[in-house]
């Protein structure tokens, strides 16, 4: 079986081609250019076990596309980067909807933990459900 | 309504004193011109006076004068009492600064109707001084509002700003690392080659290159998560803040705008937490500063603003020096008023120091205040109390000058 999928979603290209550099020798990565076409990747490829995502994107934010993800597939674990934090997401993570909140900018070595992390929680909640 | 009848001749100060207390006044009686004058400096003096032209020390002359050299908000009206009637005396008693006569001995009519003259010039001057009280009041509201506004829209701006430029800091940094990485792993296959010095040099510069890249996208990083932490708008509840980490950001913020100028820091490691709104305090901050670099103004190479914390008792203190040339003695007791500025028109509003004072004692319980010597420089002193909520007051005895 080969690596839990993570799918990084920015509407911002040069972010992906540099998450998709530097992360894609360490993890099974795919990337999707904004949240129409990321819900559509999930719908097609799915479902992921990270989703990593910017805050604010064009058509709907971060936070309301993982919501509709977790629709999808519950097991998901949703993360999201951003420049600004606000009292909003504090309240997801309180509801569930997001794992982590992770500041912009955040040095590579403390995302691939964040991730690993993620990946952990996953494998959790899928043994739960496999139980 | 109090009367002052200044007079030394008896007969003539009782019938004063037995008529104005007919009228239904309340007459304030002496027999020389010193203390009428000892009177007329005290707060709520008697809005009207009459004076004795003739009286020994003292006389009516001389009390209209130096009366009328001090600024009052509320003077009072005079009607010197004279048995001098020519033109030359009552021009010299109006030129004095009396605003009326009446001639010795005089008619209970015209004294009457004199009297109501002043009455009536005493209460349109009252209220003038109550209408302009109002309006400075109403005029330091709107300043604090217009300042509130704008430090808002600035608030509003920063955090969109440090938003936007948080994403490509983000890819560059990533990217600077990622060229790092492959660069150590390129290096050992990369050696000097005779007949080619440029790869020599490309094997000295390139690491040189991309450290220092990192050393920018760094910088870039810290100026915007300073710029961040400094907009973050004020909540509605106190927080437990590091005055420490809220000087160093303060710093970082206030450096392009005190060009030139040095700023050290003695900060107490042990401090403890204060409970605080951290933005207001760090845009107190942000004015002591300011002001210190513009104190120190023409030599900036030769100044330095000395930041310090320590502890007193239940309360933290920061402590703001430059060495610039201090504050005049004449400026000192305004420094704190709002609209006092010494600053040239359109460069200070005149309005930093009184934020800071409504922030630091109202907001905070706090305390602020100066030491400042001629050609030696100025220290601001903070005291604020740690858990927000006791006073400074108790702890605040020595080196005040508010």
């Amino acid at each position: 079986m080969s690596d839990p999928k993570i799918l990084i979603v920015d509407d911002d290209q040069w972010i992906l081609s540099c998450f998709e550099r530097m992360l894609g020798r360490c993890f099974n990565l795919e990337t999707a250019l904004g949240p129409l076409q990321a819900l559509k990747t999930v719908a097609t490829d799915g479902p992921y076990a990270v989703v990593l995502s910017d805050m604010r994107m064009p058509v709907m934010n971060g936070l309301d596309m993982l919501a509709k993800m977790k629709e999808i597939s519950p097991s998901t674990v949703g993360l999201i980067l951003t420049g600004y934090a606000g009292d909003e997401m504090a309240r997801s993570i309180k509801s569930g909807v997001l794992f982590k909140l992770i500041e912009k900018p955040c040095p590579l070595d403390q995302l691939k933990v964040i991730l690993e992390e993620a990946l952990a929680k996953y494998e959790e909640k899928e043994g739960l459900n496999a139980g | 309504m109090r009367v002052l009848v200044a007079e030394d001749d008896h007969v003539s100060r009782l019938m004063l004193q037995a008529t104005l207390k007919k009228w239904g006044h309340d007459p304030v009686v002496t027999c020389d011109g010193q203390e009428a004058l000892s009177i007329l400096e005290q707060d709520s003096s008697p809005e009207l006076a009459i004076l004795d032209w003739m009286m020994p020390a003292i006389d009516g002359l001389e009390v209209c004068r130096r009366i009328r050299q001090k600024s009052t908000s509320m003077p009072v009206y005079i009607i010197l009492l004279t048995a001098k009637t020519q033109r030359e005396d009552l021009i010299a008693g109006l030129g004095a600064g009396a605003d009326d006569y009446i001639t010795k001995p005089f008619n209970h009519q015209e004294l009457y109707a004199r009297l109501q003259v002043g009455f009536r010039v005493a209460d349109l001057q009252r209220k003038l001084a109550d209408r302009v009280k109002d309006l400075e009041i109403a005029l330091t509201r709107l300043g604090r509002l217009q300042q509130a506004q704008k430090l808002e829209a600035l608030g509003q701006m920063a955090s969109g700003v440090a938003h936007e430029i948080n994403t490509p800091i983000q890819y560059v940094g990533d990217n600077i690392r990622f060229l790092q990485d492959s660069w150590a792993e390129l290096r050992p296959f990369l050696e000097p080659q005779p007949g080619k010095p440029d790869l020599d040099y490309l094997i000295r510069e390139v690491p040189k290159a991309i450290a220092e890249s990192n050393h920018g996208i760094q910088r870039v990083g810290t100026i915007v998560r300073a710029m961040r932490d400094f907009a973050h708008p004020p909540g509605i509840n106190k927080v437990h803040s590091d005055i420490n980490h809220a000087i160093l950001t303060t710093i970082t913020v206030a450096t392009s705008r005190i060009k030139g100028v040095d700023v050290e820091t003695s900060l107490d490691p042990q401090l403890p937490k204060t409970l605080c709104f951290p933005g207001e305090i760090q845009q107190v901050l942000l004015n002591l500063i300011i002001n210190a670099a513009q104190a120190i103004g023409e030599n900036p190479e030769k100044g330095v603003i000395r930041i310090a914390t320590s502890t007193y008792r239940n309360c933290i203190e920061i402590h703001v020096s430059d060495n610039g040339p201090g504050i005049a003695y004449e400026h000192q007791e305004k420094i704190f008023q709002p609209f006092f500025t010494t600053k040239e028109v359109g460069k200070g509003s005149g309005q930093g120091l009184a934020i800071a004072y409504s922030v630091v004692v109202q907001q905070h319980n706090g305390r602020i205040w100066f030491d400042s010597e001629s050609g030696k420089g100025t220290t601001f002193h903070i005291r604020l109390p740690i858990d927000g909520i006791g006073s400074a007051e108790s702890e605040y005895l020595e080196g005040v000058n508010l």
